[in-house]
């Protein structure tokens, strides 16, 4: 059995010994990064201890690219479960074309984000894009609106663009919660003597919800991290209201040059992301994983 | 009864319509001529051309951005089923301790956010010398996709009976003979799609390129979307093309193989 | 307490045709079994009947209501799953009070009735408890009770019994007879399982491809079977079917001559005897029909003898002291009046 132990470990060491150097080892850097004073430029490279990240607390450019991140995740997941719930219970019916239909439904997701980033834009262009045009012409608005240099709905246009790009994932997801459901008990409850709507709230929808937990874990973690798509819409925004902890992080790494503080952001933001992770589980409750079925 | 397949049918035009929208509206705006792109009516071309789409090719190196992309595309799919298939049978099936402690390595490597592990990795590609290379990028995009690979692929491993192996065992397989003539055609859907899965995640990656790369030498497409403004005003025709032309070859994929792209996005997710 | 009606009812698929004109009338509190095997329609049936499915053509009858538009929850009846499909989230009272709280009954009425119906089928100790939790013969009573504690007026069952073993299978089975002894509701039974069907019903309807082979009573299917199916489907071990030949009134087999009433054709003919229905000589008279020992099965209360004869092997049943070799030659003999006809083509009986 040892022998087969050992042998194991080859198995594993290739994967292991790549994700070490390339992950584990910046991770490790980032963590020693924080705790210094670190710009490669000027040569500087000093124990700073927790200054950087008692800086952070007075930061108030950190707390509203704190809170521009929390918004959007919790506004980003809501809407995309919602959608991709919707997208799921339409495709779980079986229909002719279905095998098209999820097709369609991948195309977002394909997309590199850079390209729909790209296409969002031009259709929120104040002058040329569509989307001021179709809603002039469906009179819902008076002029042009700029989507992408408001203050107000930069970041709502951000949140639509990338809900966009990702709900086919949550569909997915949902999709295969959906058939994990035996038929069965929807027909049990029908003739027990529930409607459509007693069948989705009673049997469905709690049966779904390890699903669920799991869109959501995923979707919030990857919205809370988020800036391909919003640097390259808006670059952190009008005024920096679309100015996300990713994006953050990268103006002060890239543009000021401060690896250390950086650094320590990516490190707050990571415990950040466990503790809300931690948090996502927890409220999802006990016996959200495998209800064995009777 | 009626009525509400007529409900069913509607939701499902109008969710489908909402995804596929934008990607046709730009597919519209592509075909467009320079002057017709700064009006609206009319929505469609009155003299649909291809220029724009040559060109993308002037005055840029698209042409190479999208052999970088295609090379790194494949090079990262290869080595991520090269490590991540014995990794993911050792996982599944072979005694390995500590194997939960290398799961959960593995996802806080998936958690921790790429914008900051991408500075000490740039420093770390900088100093061996191999900045603005494709390596660089298969490097970076396969330890971010061997999580995912992994992930999918000992699922399915799982999946294949033991009884399977210990007859090859009995026959007189090795642990890796098994592996390799057993395990792996075996659980073939399932190395397809993580294989796909990898192949649109490093298409499509642009964090790592835009950074490890400076010049198009290694530039992929990403990246050179993102370059297009020029010095006065985007050529938002131009971008449409090369945004089309660039997610074409993942399209075809999708088109081609989306049962498998279905199943290993899904596997594991949820329990049966 | 109703009678359930099918009209020329008939359910086609895309590109099949699930159940063939079917008219069936199963009367008040009667048990009547759809009885055939795999794929033959029956479960197809039951759902029509149930509401979970619409038929393509035809009139279902609960009663004196048409209920063909009806959907399953206006229908007052109840179902027991296959698979039981109780609700894994919810507990067993919960399970069980399901319907009565769709129905808006009062909280004190709900709890007597479940209690009361858990008693009697012997699992109020696991009320609390989840379906994941209990085993599979506890689930299927609790599947039962669910069924049970609306009173409907039609009870359907779907193949209850397949998952369980054996021995529970016998108990289950008693049970259900009592059940239906003691409540009398109309009832729909579906089975692959001829013995259950025997057993527990006071009709059976015979199903094959879609198409209703003969209903009747338990004694009528086995003793008048209307065709070569439903001769073969029922019976453990199955009837023993031998090519023979009608001339001048009689019938021929190899070694046999039977003088059989009432022939009214001549030609070829397909001899059908149930296996305790021949008679087995091991020492008898050295002429007639012979048959050569292929295999004797020892049962404990009886035995099973099968023999090569007329160029195919029969099943007869003999004593649990019969004793032979294989190759010997024994002496056979029909019970005359057992002896049915059918038609070698359509399968029909001809007497």
């Amino acid at each position: 059995m040892t022998r087969e132990t050992n042998q194991a470990y080859f198995f594993v060491a290739p994967a292991f010994t790549l994700v070490t150097l390339l992950a584990l080892v910046p991770l490790i850097a980032v963590v020693w990064m924080s705790l210094r004073r670190v710009m490669p430029v000027f040569g500087i490279d000093r124990w700073a201890s927790f200054a950087n990240f008692a800086h952070l607390f007075s930061d108030s450019r950190f707390w509203s690219s704190l809170e521009t991140t929390l918004y959007f995740a919790v506004v980003a997941v809501t809407l995309e479960i919602a959608l991709g719930l919707g997208i799921a219970l339409l495709l779980h019916r079986s229909f002719r074309g279905r095998g098209l239909a999820r097709t369609a439904v991948l195309i977002p997701w394909a997309l590199p984000t850079v390209v729909a980033a790209r296409m969002w834009e031009w259709i929120y262009n104040p002058d040329f894009g569509i989307m001021n045009y179709l809603l002039q012409k469906l009179s819902l608005t008076s002029g042009p609106v700029s989507w992408l240099g408001d203050p107000f709905w930069a970041i709502h246009a951000a949140i639509l663009a990338d809900a966009w790009k990702t709900t086919p994932f949550a569909a997915l997801i949902l999709l295969a919660g959906l058939a994990a459901i035996p038929p069965d008990l929807a027909r049990a409850a029908r003739v027990d003597g529930a409607g459509s709507f007693r069948v989705f709230f009673e049997i469905t929808l709690p049966l779904l919800r390890p699903a669920l937990v799991v869109t959501a874990l995923f979707r919030f973690l990857d919205s809370f991290r988020v800036f391909d798509a919003i640097y390259v819409l808006t670059g952190g925004g009008p005024a920096n209201t679309t100015e996300t902890l990713a994006v953050y992080i990268y103006k002060v790494v890239f543009q000021t040059l401060r690896f250390g503080y950086g650094s320590a952001i990516a490190v707050t933001m990571f415990l950040l992301a466990g503790a809300a992770s931690v948090l996502i589980v927890g409220l999802a409750g006990r016996g959200a994983f495998g209800v064995r079925e009777g | 009864m009626t009525f509400r397949r007529l409900g069913w049918t509607a939701a499902l035009l109008a969710a489908l319509g909402f995804l596929l929208a934008p990607p046709a509206w730009q597919l519209i705006t592509s075909l467009k001529p320079q002057e017709e792109l700064g009006s609206l009516p009319p929505l469609l071309p009155e003299q649909p051309t291809l220029a724009q789409y040559r060109s993308v090719f002037e005055g840029r190196p698209f042409g190479r951005y999208v052999v970088n992309s295609a090379i790194v595309a494949t090079l990262t799919m290869t080595l991520a089923i090269a490590f991540g298939a014995p990794a993911a049978y050792a996982l599944a099936r072979l005694p390995l301790r500590g194997s939960g402690f290398l799961l959960f390595g593995f996802l806080v490597v998936a958690m921790f956010p790429p914008i900051a592990i991408v500075s000490p990795l740039y420093l770390g590609i900088r100093a061996v010398g191999l900045r603005d290379t494709w390596w660089a990028l298969v490097a970076a995009d396969t330890t971010f996709a061997l999580p995912l690979t992994i992930w999918i692929l000992s699922t399915f491993f799982r999946e294949i009976p033991r009884d399977l192996i210990r007859a090859a065992r009995v026959d007189g397989a090795t642990v890796g003979q098994a592996f390799f003539f057993v395990a792996l055609p075996a659980a073939a859907p399932g190395i397809a799609a993580a294989a796909i899965l990898a192949f649109v995640f490093a298409w499509n990656e642009f964090l790592f390129a835009l950074i490890f790369t400076s010049s198009p030498a290694a530039q992929t497409v990403p990246v050179g979307i993102a370059l297009f403004p020029g010095l006065n005003e985007m050529p938002w025709g131009e971008i449409a093309a090369a945004s089309l032309m660039a997610s074409a070859p993942v399209l075809l994929l999708i088109l081609v193989f989306q049962r498998r792209i279905v199943q290993g996005l899904t596997a594991g997710a949820v329990k049966e | 307490m109703a009678r359930v009606s099918l009209a020329g009812v008939e359910k086609r698929y895309r590109k099949s045709l699930a159940v063939r004109r079917l008219d069936l009338e199963v009367r008040d509190r009667e048990f009547l079994t759809l009885l055939g095997p795999s794929g033959c329609g029956k479960s197809t049936v039951l759902n029509i009947v149930a509401g979970l499915e619409t038929p393509t053509t035809g009139r279902v009858f609960i009663g004196d209501r048409d209920v063909t538009e009806l959907p399953p929850q206006d229908r007052d009846v109840s179902m027991v799953f296959q698979s039981y499909a109780l609700y894994p989230h919810k507990s067993v009272f919960e399970n069980i009070a399901f319907s009565l709280k769709l129905r808006r009954v009062a909280t004190e009425e709900i709890d007597r009735r479940v209690r009361d119906v858990a008693a009697r089928l012997g699992v109020e100790a696991l009320l609390a408890r989840r379906p994941g939790e209990l085993s599979g013969g506890q689930r299927q009573r609790v599947a039962l009770g669910r069924a049970l504690v609306r009173k409907p007026t039609v009870f359907l069952l779907d193949e209850p019994l397949s998952n369980l073993d054996a021995q529970l299978r016998t108990d289950t089975r008693a049970e259900i007879k009592r059940l239906h002894a003691e409540f009398a509701t109309t009832t729909l039974y579906v089975t692959h399982d001829q013995v259950e069907a025997m057993t527990l019903s006071d009709r059976i309807a015979v199903m094959k491809d879609g198409e209703l082979q003969q209903v009747g009573t338990p004694e009528e299917i086995y003793r008048s079977p209307a065709n070569r199916f439903v001769a073969g489907f029922v019976g453990n071990p199955g009837m023993n079917f031998v090519a023979g030949r009608v001339k001048e009134g009689s019938v021929h087999l190899p070694g046999m001559r039977l003088r059989l009433p009432e022939i009214p054709f001549s030609g070829d003919v397909l001899v059908g005897i149930r296996p305790e229905d021949i008679e087995l000589a091991v020492d008898g008279p050295k002429d007639g029909a012979f048959g050569e020992v292929y295999a004797v099965e020892l049962l404990g209360a009886d035995a099973l003898v099968v023999l090569t004869w007329a160029g195919t092997r029969v099943t007869a049943r003999g004593p649990s002291s019969f004793r032979a070799a294989p190759g010997e030659r024994i002496g056979i003999r029909f019970s005359r009046e057992r002896v049915l006809l059918f038609n070698p083509t359509t399968g029909g009986r001809v007497s």
